[in-house]
């Protein structure tokens, strides 16, 4: 068999890559295609004639070529055809703005302690004290236990999509396509479709939705992650007389803890706010409860109700932009 | 020993790095390969490891033909071979004990290394080797709060943990300046005297010539010179490079260094022989070279 | 400020506190290591002994995280789980019927007395993305502004007051967002708009002033020296370094927004979207429907999510 050098191989490359554009339907198909490109090269330069004489008598005119940002005009026009285009299939009938309702009726109501239910102020903060302990910790529970289940399942899939670690793309495109559907799907869909594989309202859907939609979220950010690295260690290991597993756990795992730790809580975060959604779904909580005061009008008990949740998420936040920060 | 038998690298995008080398390195030398950028220096030096694939010919480490091996034969020569880098390749928030002991990944399988389940006897192995180095004292401290000269020695202690036949050096004292150049390369000497070989990438020729027993001049993906330290003249230099080296281009007077060369660390250490613990007197404190 | 700090005496708070950790640094010392180098081991053996233990640590933590994950397990009644049995048939029939799409019902050919054209999964996807475009837009514009009053480095210790405020929008879920602006404008669509796009000028607020912060704006003092105010230095130093950045994070929160706009219809049926259908279909568990539903809302944010990040790698 004669052989074919690398040299051969690229020359043949090249001849077919020549014969092809001398043929005629080359010619005519691409024969809008150059026209237009040049004329997107021609409005594409400003020539502007500038006078550099001393005395501006215009006897030392030169033209300097001023590039214009097409795309940018092209883009910007583009968005604004879509904004105006947006506000066609919706309808604002009803609109009536009640200021007075509103500031009177609700925000202030959230905090004032009402004569039938909360008696005192008091009786304000031990309700909340109440729903804290009961209602808003099931929440926490939930959203936790199904953070740590889904970010630990989470560590073997973002090794696996990362480029840098496994070089296959046959392993590698599928995983990151299959996760990229788990993160297109809301999560009150998964919510929907675990719990009919349960009873639904058991809290074990709700564990496994929060679980499956942290997948989701953390496998992106941990691989961008990953394809950052340095893999210098990963290479120090290689050269020791390690496999694939070894090099990835000694050598890159040690970098890679300190980030975990980070997106593990702004994942915490992030179903905290999202699990609001599930009581929508079947599952009744404390979002449940709350939806029952606000249509009631009781709205110190919604007050009330609101607290530990602004205070939690906020915490939460707080602690998760430190240790990025930190961490980068 | 290391046989290299008419061996051909070509990359994919069809750049031919390495052709025909013929090449044998017997036990206990010192081989220096010098040559311009881009001549195939840390080519060769990846191609004995396996680090790149070679298309034609044979690599023989001690009768083994590395270039066929693959999955755990290929684990268990790379384990014979230790590899030093020129950015030192440490795990950086690891402590220097732990990269020193991942020097012995190719012993265990992967269930131990996942845990860390490594034998008593290996990890006074580390310590050993870290010991001969000088800075056992920062056996516990985060890699990269070392200075350059100390990571590299923290590479070599883990290199020496393989307990290796051969230490490959790919550019090792590039990014150090002057001073650590000379410590590091006094201990690749003393590690040349326990009896491992040594191949390194140099780009220095003076480095080259006064620390090495032989000296290979590679050009272009070919052996042109292949001798010892002494015959490399002002006419072997412009077939390497392709023109003489002016005066500031080599590294001046480097006859006179403060330390004594023959200083010696002793044998390599081994599993086998257990340290022996130091008597109460005060041990004279080895000069930390920063 | 520097001369300060150099005759600056310690305090006899700070030597307290000192005296205080001391134990606390040193079994720190004991099971994290050296971290300055600092002990002298005279020979490996005694090296080997002075080793930190953090097996011992690593136990330690395992055990507490195991203890805190049952107890909460127990306390949401997780084993309650398995009480029922879960039968099989019934579930394979329901996937079976799921992933059977209803065509007539996904493009909206419905006769009128099912509801026409405006109850097809189609459009109601279109309601939705408009609502969110519509939403994430006036965020962007909006948040600029607060953005550039939330960052520390243009405005020192007054920006705590847009901080705080950025806090307290962002911290209230959409959804609760919405359910308490009903009370402001009504059941309509303009109330999901306003929900959404005040909850995103949180998010996105937030994250301009953390681009504000992390720019390098030593550009801020030369200009200061040639004489500008404070919007003319703003808006020559600030705005071409960020800028990129800020539509970057715009088209990153309507990425996001999409997920959380399929969810406002869920609530009211006056918000609008995709979201009505689905409780509709959920209450009458008619699955096929559900499978049109879930394809219409995934095909929806594949799309928006394709477009964001391929319009986003273009400007970084």
């Amino acid at each position: 068999m004669k052989q074919v050098t690398p040299e051969q191989r690229i020359q043949e490359k090249q001849a077919r890559k020549a014969a092809f554009h001398a043929s005629k339907f080359y010619q005519i198909a691409s024969w809008p295609f150059v026209h237009i490109s040049a004329f997107y090269k021609k409005i594409s330069v400003q020539h502007i004639k500038v006078d550099l004489s001393e005395a501006q008598d215009g006897s030392l005119i030169r033209e300097i070529p001023r590039k214009r940002p097409i795309g940018l005009y092209l883009a910007l026009i583009a968005f604004i055809v879509i904004l105006i285009i947006c506000f066609i299939p919706l309808n604002f009938r009803d609109v009536n703005w009640k200021w007075d309702y509103f500031w009177n009726d609700e925000i202030v109501r959230l905090f004032t302690p009402f004569k039938y239910r909360t008696k005192t102020i008091a009786g304000w903060w031990a309700y909340s004290w109440k729903k804290f302990t009961t209602s808003f910790s099931h929440l926490f529970y939930v959203c936790f236990l199904g953070t740590v289940l889904g970010s630990l399942i989470a560590i073997p899939v973002y090794y696996l999509c990362a480029q840098n670690v496994t070089r296959n793309a046959l392993i590698r495109t599928p995983v990151r396509l299959f996760n990229d559907l788990l993160r297109t799907i809301p999560m009150f869909i998964i919510g929907y479709m675990i719990s009919l594989i349960f009873s639904t309202g058991s809290t074990i859907s709700a564990v496994l939705t929060v679980a499956v939609f942290s997948l989701g979220i953390m496998y992106q950010m941990m691989f961008e992650y990953i394809e950052t690295l340095e893999m210098s260690p990963f290479e120090a290991i290689r050269s020791c007389g390690g496999n694939n597993l070894q090099c990835t756990n000694i050598g890159l795992h040690p970098e890679v803890k300190p980030m975990f730790f980070a997106y593990f809580i702004y994942t915490l975060e992030i179903n905290i706010r999202a699990s609001v959604i599930l009581s929508y779904v079947g599952f009744q909580g404390y979002v449940y409860d709350l939806q029952n005061n606000i249509d009631q009008g009781w709205y110190d008990y919604v007050g009330a109700m609101l607290l530990p949740l602004l205070l939690v998420v906020a915490a939460l936040q707080f602690i998760s932009n430190t240790l990025a920060r930190r961490l980068r | 020993m290391i046989e290299l038998k008419h061996v051909d690298k070509i990359y994919p995008n069809g750049y031919k790095a390495l052709s025909d080398i013929n090449l044998t390195v017997k036990d206990g030398e010192f081989v220096s390969i010098i040559g311009l950028s881009g001549a195939g220096k840390s080519t060769l030096i990846r191609c004995i490891n396996r680090m790149h694939d070679i298309q034609a010919g044979q690599i023989l480490v001690d009768g083994v033909d590395i270039s066929r091996l693959h999955g755990k034969a290929l684990r268990a020569e790379r384990r014979n071979i230790g590899m030093i880098f020129q950015s030192f390749n440490l795990i950086k928030r690891a402590s220097v004990y732990k990269n020193v002991l991942a020097g012995r990944v190719g012993y265990h399988n992967t269930f131990e290394t996942l845990f860390g389940i490594y034998s008593k006897k290996e990890r006074l192995l580390a310590l050993q080797s870290l010991d001969k180095f000088g800075i056992l004292d920062k056996a516990y401290v985060r890699a990269d709060q070392l200075s350059g000269g100390q990571q590299q020695r923290v590479a070599l202690a883990r290199a020496l943990t393989q307990e290796p036949k051969l230490i490959l050096a790919d550019e090792p004292v590039a990014s150090l300046d002057p001073v650590t150049t000379l410590s590091v390369m006094n201990d690749f000497t003393r590690i040349n005297k326990m009896g491992i070989t040594i191949i390194a990438n140099m780009h220095h020729v003076d480095l080259a010539k006064k620390f090495s027993t032989r000296i290979i001049g590679v050009r272009a993906g070919q052996i042109v010179f292949d001798g010892k330290p002494e015959d490399v003249t002002d006419e072997v230099t412009k077939l390497i490079y392709g023109r003489s080296l002016n005066n500031n281009e080599k590294l001046g007077n480097i006859d006179d260094t403060p330390e004594a060369l023959s200083e010696d660390i002793g044998k390599a250490p081994t599993l086998e022989k257990a340290p022996a613990k130091a008597s109460n007197k005060a041990a004279p404190k080895k000069a930390l070279k920063k | 400020m520097s001369e300060n700090t150099a005759t600056k005496q310690p305090s006899k708070w700070s030597t307290f506190w000192g005296k205080v950790a001391l134990p606390f640094k040193k079994t720190h010392v004991f099971f994290f290591g050296d971290t300055k180098g600092l002990t002298h081991y005279r020979d490996p053996i005694s090296a080997y002994q002075a080793k930190p233990k953090m097996w011992l640590v690593t136990t330690i933590l395992l055990v507490i995280f195991l203890g805190l994950c049952f107890y909460m397990g127990k306390a949401i009644n997780i084993q309650d789980a398995f009480s029922r049995p879960i039968q099989w048939t019934e579930i394979g029939k329901n996937f079976a019927a799921f992933f059977t799409i209803d065509w007539n019902y996904f493009w909206g050919n419905l006769s009128a007395d099912q509801g026409g054209y405006t109850s097809g999964v189609f459009y109601n996807c279109i309601i939705t993305f408009c609502i969110t475009f519509i939403a994430t837009s006036i965020a962007f514009f909006i948040s600029i502004p607060l953005g550039l009053l939330a960052s520390h480095k243009l405005f020192g210790k007054k920006a705590y007051f847009a901080e705080i405020f950025l806090i307290l929008i962002r911290t209230f879920p959409e959804l609760l967002l919405a359910l308490f602006l009903t009370g402001l404008t009504g059941y309509t669509m303009f109330t999901a708009i306003f929900a959404l796009s005040l909850h995103s000028v949180g998010m996105v607020g937030k994250l301009y002033a953390d681009q504000i912060d992390e720019a390098d704006l030593d550009s801020l003092e030369a200009l200061d020296a040639c004489g500008s105010n404070k919007m003319q230095r703003i808006k020559m130093a600030v705005m071409p370094q960020v800028f990129p950045n800020f539509l970057s994070v715009g088209l990153y929160r309507l990425d996001i927004n999409i997920r959380t706009g399929t969810m406002l219809g869920l609530i009211v049926q006056q918000y609008g979207g995709i979201g009505w259908n689905f409780l509709l279909d959920f209450r009458s568990t008619s699955f096929s429907r559900l499978g049109a539903d879930t394809l219409g809302i995934v095909f929806m944010i594949i799309v928006v999510d394709l477009l964001s990040s391929a319009l986003r790698k273009k400007i970084v």
